[in-house]
């Protein structure tokens, strides 16, 4: 089955539209950190660009037990500052994508059947829908601060 | 006393759009015009003149429900541009990704218009059945083309890797163990949309089918010289829709056509309903025809054989054409390469060929269809806006009136 992993890493975000891919750029990253540093078994790194709705949170898994998404997040800090949103934080309809994807609120109807969790980071400039590759430094600078806190949620530091 | 009626947008489908229904005293539809209102998406520019690899995987990123079909038709534009000839089990792996995505894609439809044709008492059923199919069929895309959303493996030249014995034969039963179940599924779609009552005709247009293969595409049955593409202001009679409308017309023989499973049906399967219950049908249909593709391709695969085929990123120029049929309709990508960079890309997603047709499908019965009309199209504009010029003469570009979601 896909997804078979007790802890789900998601990257949420599109790499064409600047710092929105910052969630598939920290996939990336923590990619290349476990080819040095190996993730325990029972961890799995999605990069799910924009499919998040489609081809992630709509096939739960009963094996999950966290689901971790990257993403950014518009809320009150500097650029570039990454913190741990509970789904409680996350408005709900959020996650509702802009494709009229009927699942209302899919993360928070995840949320009966595992824990889960945005590591969310502000950022500094979204382009869309002008295509803008890579993201501002404030963001790109975020990545180390973000990956700690996902070994934190894995148990791994 | 004619009335007009908009849904703005249009829902339960992907991507932005609206419908506008001049409709009579009766409340039937006169006149339909469907039109696109997603953002222009400018991926053309953005892969000119870089490396030919940069195009299937920027193309995936477009939207996030079809990087499959797109990222296949990237690499067909990139190996015919190329003159690569892929290895035979690089093209079984092929197929075998973009049949798992149809079964997928398919069954996220079913759940789109769930709300419209399943009741309340089979609600849980249908959405579990379409929750379990979907699994499978993911499973094969992951395992096959290495990521299950952007889908890594697929290269030019063929495909990274081939798959293990092991994971051939853990797909193989995996799939024959999902045939009973999806036969199933299939048959209660197809007896819920009966049992729904749609009117006799309704959806049914005159707009030829158009389609390059029954399943995966061949560019073969796309002939570029009967295609033309026109600009919003010289389809639709109403200044306020062409004004707002975000992507061309593309034409096939001068006139609209019908892409999508009915259309491939119809072309090569012998298939000869018409209309909205037609579409679902033809729809649930292929669902088993991509299964036993599948079942096929795993059972005869030869996981020994090589996948990439040796080439000359070079390229002579050539318009090379990757023409791949993906859930929504054929999907025809554009490249030429030169130089080692891309020279031309242009992309004609299925949706595109579907937006002219769609709106008078709607006209002649009453306007609380018009939306199971679109439905059964099961349109996708995340990807279809690519217009950006409005006047060719002055080159001047419709920025300030763009829509914005």
């Amino acid at each position: 089955m896909p997804y078979s992993a007790e802890i789900i890493v998601v990257g949420c975000g599109n790499i064409l539209f600047a710092d929105d891919g910052f969630g598939p750029e920290v996939i990336k990253a923590l990619g290349d950190y476990s080819k040095e540093n190996p993730l325990p078994d029972n961890v799995m790194l999605i990069d799910a660009g924009t499919g998040g709705p489609h081809f992630v949170f709509s096939l739960p898994h009963e094996e999950w037990k966290k689901m971790i998404v990257v993403d950014v997040v518009q809320f009150n800090a500097e650029p570039g500052t990454v913190r741990k949103f509970s789904v409680d934080e996350i408005p709900e309809g959020s996650y509702e994508n802009v494709h009229s994807w009927p699942v209302n609120q899919p993360l928070h109807d995840l949320a009966n059947v595992c824990e889960v969790m945005v590591i969310g980071c502000k950022p500094e400039h979204i382009s869309a829908p002008d295509v803008e590759m890579g993201l501002t430094k404030s963001v790109e600078d975020a990545i180390p601060e973000a990956i700690k806190l996902i070994l934190k949620e894995i148990g791994v530091s | 006393m004619s009335e007009k009626i908009v849904i703005s947008p249009t829902s339960r489908q992907e991507g932005h759009a609206e419908l506008v229904m001049e409709v009579d005293d009766e409340g039937i539809v006169t006149k339909g015009r469907y039109f696109s209102i997603t953002p222009v998406r400018g991926l053309e520019k953005m892969v000119t003149g870089k490396a030919p690899e940069s195009a299937p995987v920027m193309v995936q990123r477009i939207c996030g429900v079809c990087p499959i079909p797109h990222t296949l038709a990237s690499v067909e534009a990139m190996d015919d541009s190329l003159g690569i000839e892929i290895p035979k089990a690089a093209r079984q792996l092929r197929e075998l990704t973009l049949a798992a995505h149809h079964v997928n894609s398919h069954a996220i439809h079913q759940f789109l218009i769930a709300p419209d044709v399943v009741p309340e008492n089979l609600f849980t059923t249908a959405v579990e059945s379409v929750s379990e199919i979907r699994k499978t069929a993911q499973s094969v895309v992951e395992t096959v083309a290495g990521e299950g959303i952007h889908p890594s493996d697929v290269r030019i030249g063929g495909m990274a890797d081939n798959i293990s014995e092991v994971a051939r034969k853990r797909l193989y039963a995996r799939c024959k163990q999902l045939k009973p179940k999806l036969d199933a599924h299939v048959e209660l779609i197809i007896g819920l949309v009966a049992d729904k009552g749609f009117p006799e005709g309704l959806g049914v247009t005159n707009a030829p089918t158009l389609a390059t293969d029954i399943l995966y595409g061949d560019r073969e049955n796309f002939d570029l010289d009967r295609f033309t593409e026109i600009m919003p202001e010289s389809w639709y009679d109403d200044p306020e829709v062409a004004k707002r409308a975000c992507s061309t017309i593309p034409l096939y023989d001068g006139r609209n056509v019908e892409v999508g499973p009915r259309a491939r049906a119809s072309v090569y399967g012998g298939f000869t309903e018409r209309g909205v219950v037609a579409q679902h049908v033809a729809r649930a249909l292929e669902m088993k025809t991509a299964l036993s593709k599948c079942i096929d391709i795993l059972g005869e695969l030869d996981t020994s054989a090589p996948t990439m085929a040796d080439f000359d990123v070079t390229g002579t120029n050539k318009l090379g054409v990757g023409a791949i049929e993906g859930p929504r309709g054929m999907d025809v990508h554009m490249a030429q390469v030169a130089d080692g960079k891309t020279q031309f890309y242009s992309c004609l997603v299925p949706t595109t060929w579907n937006i002219p047709t769609m709106g008078p499908a709607t006209e002649g019965f009453h306007h609380e269809f018009g939306p199971h009309v679109i439905r059964a199209y099961d349109p996708c504009l995340s990807c279809a806006t690519h217009m950006i010029v409005v006047d060719d003469e002055d080159r001047s570009i419709l920025k300030n009136e763009m829509v914005r979601i």
